[in-house]
């Protein structure tokens, strides 16, 4: 069994009156790109929410570094997992360094709002999302991808080992998508513990180390992507009949839809 | 030299345990602004129908008058620069709050419902119980707020989003301004009159007694929303991605409510409503000091701006001296005008 700081223990989560997901257990496995798949509203995205405690579980718990995660100050949570959401809203006029030094928050005070330590940090996230030289450009009048990379250098500015991601390369063109998910790489590499959301299964398999399947608010399989990326696993999970073959770059597993004038 | 470049000059301050940083621009636009302010206040003091110099001005505040000049200075004319100033600067906290907690620059407290709320609550005291001066206040502040506490129940639905406080706060206004519209018709002649008078908003014949006890509810509100401000920029950015970064969404939330609701409640109270200020100055604020979202001094400086140079033309410049809630109104108005003209006009 992998060491896990964060992890959800029969945990139910919903909103209000609706369930998404019951008794929900999932870990984390620490230094890893995990990368949870799914269809539309099987509460991946609930999910991703629990453990960023976004949503506070009905029943059960989700447990950072040993203790619930509702139990430690907020701020103190934001020093641990840092989230880059889908919903992000970027102030009229702000410039990239400023946003990127938005990350800073859990660290500062009334007083002490931007030390050596806040500078350093800006800078360092910047340089490695590489948009150091936009850092005096206003963010809306950046592209797509630069704007994500932007987002992605706020979340790093907080300095959490695990990072959560929502749906992190909707919207974006399939070269950004790419040199998105390779900058998560890097991450991983550099030692940070991943949590993407994705849609894309080749994505998933090409660029993540541990694939969560979910369907109707549970975990149907995680593992490897050769171990959960199957013609078996995909016509269940997403009810698609296609093909597995390896991906002719990286060897990893690679859907291809049959489709429906196929057999 | 700074790692880190902002695109703008900032100003960074270390020392012991304190480690700011600051635009430069906004530091200057606020110096200006104070020094305009001190300008027109010290102009302000000087006009009236007896007219007296800068010279005998500064000396009346600073002790080295006595007799008539220092009456004049002291006991008649300050407490009018010193409410408009007190106001204003309320007011435009007020409107930078709500317009950053809604991220919507057309929003204030009038937006929950308070301003046609306290002008209800004025309507009944005035029309069934034909109360005195302070129940009048009482009631309109009594209206107001029960309208901003019931808007925000019924927007709350595990926690308050801003969308939804909008729709219910233009609900509730239209239902209630237009119950203020039957209780005017139903009202004598000089009932609507005096209603209408109160609703104009007015700093005439405001007292040093109205001016420290506003002023001491604003001294403390004041510093509150400052403590508020790192967290509600923070939360410009998003309830979630504010959430993940370690601010408490729901309670700064309603204290950013109650803060903002209570300085208007508190000018309200003193002068009847001054509309549009608590709009425009967020707003100029930050087109003058170019700051990203809303900030809080700068729009507290042309708050406090707007009201002191609307006054002065209600009580000087205007052919007959008229309720400086007029004046904000036209000012207010002119401004709103071209900003939806210029948005409409980018849009095309």
């Amino acid at each position: 069994m992998n060491e896990s700081r964060l992890h959800v223990a029969g945990a139910t989560l919903g909103y209000g009156e609706r369930i998404i997901s019951a008794n929900l257990s999932v870990s984390i496995p620490d230094r890893s790109f995990t990368v949870i798949v799914g269809p539309n509203a099987c509460g991946k995205s609930t999910l991703l929410r629990g453990l960023s405690r976004l949503l506070r579980p009905d029943a059960g718990q989700v447990v950072l570094d040993g203790a619930d995660i509702g139990s430690y100050r907020t701020k103190e949570v934001a020093r641990r997992v840092g989230l880059l959401p889908q919903t992000a809203i970027a102030p009229d006029g702000i410039t990239v360094a400023d946003l990127v030094a938005r990350g800073r928050y859990p660290y500062q005070g009334f007083f002490r709002q931007w030390t050596e330590d806040d500078e350093r940090a800006v800078a360092r996230a910047m340089e490695q999302t590489a948009v150091t030289d936009l850092s005096g450009r206003q963010v809306d009048e950046l592209s797509g991808g630069q704007r994500q990379r932007v987002w992605v250098a706020m979340a790093l500015a907080q300095h959490t080992g695990i990072l959560l991601l929502d749906e992190p390369t909707t919207f974006l063109d399939i070269t950004h998508q790419i040199e998105l998910m390779e900058l998560f790489t890097d991450l991983h590499r550099a030692g940070h513990t991943m949590v993407a959301v994705l849609h894309d299964l080749n994505h998933a398999s090409r660029y993540g180390t541990h694939v969560i399947a979910m369907k109707d608010g549970q975990v149907v399989a995680e593992g490897t992507p050769e171990e959960v990326v199957t013609v078996e696993l995909v016509e269940k999970v997403f009810g698609l009949r296609c093909l597995v073959v390896p991906d002719p770059v990286a060897g990893t597993p690679q859907v291809v839809p049959l489709g429906r004038d196929r057999r | 030299m700074n790692r880190v470049d902002f695109g703008r000059r900032v100003l960074v301050l270390r020392h012991g345990r304190i480690a700011v940083r600051v635009e430069q621009r906004s530091v200057v636009v606020c110096a200006v602004l104070t020094l305009a302010i001190a300008v027109l206040a010290v102009v302000a003091l000087m006009t009236g129908s007896y007219h007296l110099g800068p010279g005998q001005v500064v000396a009346a505040l600073t002790g080295g008058e006595t007799g008539l000049v220092h009456d004049i200075v002291v006991d008649w004319r300050l407490p009018r620069v010193a409410a408009a100033l007190l106001f204003g600067a309320a007011l435009g906290v007020s409107g930078a709050i709500f317009q950053s907690m809604l991220r919507n620059p057309l929003a204030d407290p009038g937006i929950i419902g308070f301003t046609e709320g306290s002008y209800t609550g004025a309507l009944i005291v005035i029309l069934v119980v034909d109360g005195t001066y302070a129940q009048l206040v009482g009631g309109a502040l009594a209206g107001g707020m029960a309208t901003a506490l019931g808007v925000y129940l019924l927007a709350y639905r595990q926690g308050v989003q801003g969308f939804r406080l909008i729709v219910v706060g233009i609900g509730a206004s239209g239902m209630l301004a237009s119950l203020n519209v039957w209780l005017i018709l139903k009202a004598e002649l000089e009932q609507a009159m005096a209603a209408a008078a109160w609703g104009a908003g007015s700093l005439n014949g405001v007292s040093w007694d109205q001016v420290v006890i506003g002023g001491a509810c604003i001294a403390v509100l004041l510093p509150a929303s400052g403590l508020l401000s790192r967290p509600m920029r923070q939360m410009e950015l998003g309830d979630e991605a504010a959430t993940s970064q370690g601010v408490r969404v729901p309670p700064v939330r309603l204290g950013l409510v109650v803060v903002g609701v209570a300085l208007t409640a508190t000018v309200t109270a003193a002068s009847g409503p001054i509309v549009f200020v608590s709009l425009v100055a967020p707003q100029i604020a930050r087109r003058l000091a170019r700051t990203a979202g809303i900030t809080l001094a700068p729009a507290a400086l042309v708050g406090a701006l707007l009201c002191l140079a609307a006054d002065y033309i209600a009580q000087h410049v205007a052919p007959t001296p008229l309720p400086v809630g007029i004046i904000t109104v036209i000012l207010g108005g002119g401004y709103l005008g071209r900003l939806l003209f210029t948005e409409a006009r980018r849009r095309l």
